[in-house]
């Protein structure tokens, strides 16, 4: 061992920590409107890292998420509102319920071997279905919508200030960060890795293919669903198509696609990218534009990487040493 | 009465699909385009949305064969879910563009048969729903036949089936890939300017309509001409019959309900083989 190599390896170490420290200090220095932005770029990332589990990882074209995340934002909210149980363990009831409803219709689906694109299609007309039921149901307040009182306190999952929401979400994305790098050194990850790209053969050496499908989809739906309790409690204010929104679920898909599907930081790298990008547009730019301006970065970065940034990343390292 | 729009619409989509393998969410924005290019015709000149369809349909076309050349063929061999994405990108710009030059309001475009009632023994029908399902469903076989009994047909069939062997028998695959995207758009040019006084215009709708477009793609079975036709009719029936007899939220249901019941009993579509 070189003294090059401890220098560049100490050189690392002190970029990550001061990262670090940055990170954990930026909150009072942002005003409120930054701090809320962030938590939401977090609560992001941890979206998207959810749905890559399936979507990424699986290789699966799942579209059922807004219906978990809504399950999670209602589940979590009524049982506040109406019996006044804390969101923290609301969040939890609000899981199993996604789990339940992902595993009934991944069960059916995946039994009859739909092709991918089916399955999509299926998931944004569960989707619909979805709306149209939270539209008609009496207890979600259909199109009015449903107030959630503001009363601030860490037993609420409310906070006094943006930077608590901050770091909960920071809190959360960690979390994904190192469960995905944990499921991806996992068997569960290798066998999920072997379907995405063969599933016939795949399920020719003796994996469960439905079973292990199952099992991704359901620790994506718990995840997703918890995120929805904790938008809940940052928006506080919940409606049909806000909370069931089929555009969260296309934005988390893009962000994977910048990144990299299936990659644990590709999540992270495409949603750091964008959405600051897409915010930043929004505050100065003309109503409408943004988006122009937005899809056409969407386009020049797509057309440039194919793959995602961290796999070309990962080849342009490759090649330079 | 619309199920002869969302064959026509869909059918676009399965050629597009069978013989490039590209998936194009920005699908039902060029149909919203051309809508929108019948209004702006309509306000300026007093153009008849029937009339205007006439230089409509060959503006999508070349329209198509620009976005086909400088957009998709760069992404031909891409993840599915990477094209899908980009497509995302061009909703954003079309949908976006499309708000600044006419706003959000909604708008109707009327056309001569707009206010003419037809009686049918106990149905009324508007004189517009009459034209677009003859049109549409005269366009709909005439495209069926083209399919089946031109060269350019046999060579989209041949194609869908096997590019690299259609490539091997000289086929000039490009270009009919080219030519098979053009006019999946210049079909949104005429299904567009069709229905522009029955449905009303806003600049959103165009992704609701690629949702439809692929709901009939799909239960029609994937890649199969004829089954995407029948699947819109079943939609267009299944939609008319839910306003009909449940009304509100609920009917808006059935078409969803029936997709979903169809995949589930027979995962291959309608029309589909395993």
């Amino acid at each position: 061992m070189s003294w090059t190599f401890f220098q560049e390896h100490k050189k690392r170490d002190l970029l990550f920590l001061a990262g670090i420290i940055l990170i954990l200090f930026l909150p009072s220095q942002l005003s409120t409107f930054w701090n809320r932005t962030f938590a939401m770029i977090f609560l992001f990332i941890y979206w998207s890292s959810a749905w890559n589990i399936i979507g990424g990882m699986a290789g699966e074209m799942n579209f059922l998420h807004p219906i978990f995340i809504g399950l999670g934002a209602y589940t979590s909210s009524l049982l506040y509102l109406k019996l006044g149980i804390s969101p923290w363990l609301g969040m939890f009831v609000g899981g199993i319920m996604a789990v339940g409803i992902g595993v009934v219709i991944g069960w059916i689906c995946y039994r009859s071997g739909l092709p991918h694109l089916s399955f999509a299609l299926i998931c944004l007309g569960f989707t619909h279905i979805a709306v149209i039921i939270a539209f008609s149901l009496k207890i979600t307040g259909g199109s009015r919508g449903l107030m959630i009182r503001p009363a601030p306190g860490l037993a609420n999952m409310q906070f006094a200030t943006m930077a608590g929401y901050y770091y909960m979400g920071l809190i959360l994305a960690a979390f994904i960060v190192g469960l995905s790098l944990w499921i991806e050194r996992s068997k569960i990850g290798y066998y999920l890795k072997a379907i995405r790209h063969n599933e016939m053969a795949a399920s020719a050496i003796g994996i469960n293919t439905v079973g292990y499908r199952l099992i991704a989809m359901a620790i994506s739906a718990f995840l997703t669903a918890i995120g929805g309790t904790f938008y809940a409690q940052l928006v506080l204010y919940l409606d049909p198509p806000s909370a069931i929104n089929a555009m969260v679920i296309f934005s988390m898909i893009l962000f994977c696609a910048i990144g990299g599907f299936g990659t644990v930081w590709g999540p992270v790298v495409g949603t750091l990218l964008l959405m600051p990008i897409g915010e930043v547009l929004r505050l100065y730019l003309w109503t409408g534009l943004h988006l122009i301006v937005y899809g056409i970065v969407v386009i020049v970065v797509i057309l440039f990487s194919p793959q995602g940034l961290v796999p070309w990343f990962q080849k342009y390292a490759k090649k330079k040493g | 009465m619309l199920g002869s729009i969302y064959g026509l619409i869909g059918l676009g989509i399965t050629m597009v699909f069978s013989v490039t393998g590209l998936m194009n969410f920005a699908h039902g924005d060029f149909m919203a385009i051309a809508m929108y290019l019948c209004l702006a015709l309509y306000t300026r000149f007093n153009l008849d949305p029937y009339i205007s369809m006439l230089l409509v349909i060959p503006l999508l076309f070349v329209m198509g064969l620009l976005v086909y050349h400088f957009l998709f063929q760069r992404m031909i061999d891409a993840e599915l879910l990477m094209v899908i994405q980009m497509t995302l990108g061009m909703v954003f710009i079309i949908e976006s563009t499309l708000q600044i030059l006419f706003t959000a309001d909604y708008v109707n475009v009327p056309n001569f048969a707009y206010g003419s009632r037809f009686i049918m023994g106990p149905f009324v029908m508007s004189g517009s729903y009459l034209v677009t399902f003859l049109i549409g469903s005269s366009v709909g076989v005439a495209l069926y036949w083209m399919l089946q009994y031109t060269d350019l047909g046999r060579q989209i069939r041949a194609i869908a089936q096997n590019r690299e062997a259609a490539m091997l028998m000289g086929i000039q695959t490009h270009r009919v890939q080219m030519i098979v995207f053009a006019m999946g758009i210049a079909l949104l040019g005429l299904s567009g300017s069709l229905t522009t006084s029955i449905i009303t215009l806003q600049p959103y709708m165009g992704l609701d309509f690629t949702l439809f477009a692929f709901i009939v793609f799909v239960m029609g079975g994937v890649g199969n001409f004829l089954g995407t036709l029948v699947a819109g009719f079943v939609l267009g029936v299944a939609e008319a019959l839910g306003a009909l007899f449940i009304g509100g939220h609920m009917g808006g249901l059935v078409p969803y309900g029936l997709f979903v019941l169809i995949l589930i009993v027979r995962p291959q579509g309608i029309m589909g083989a395993r």
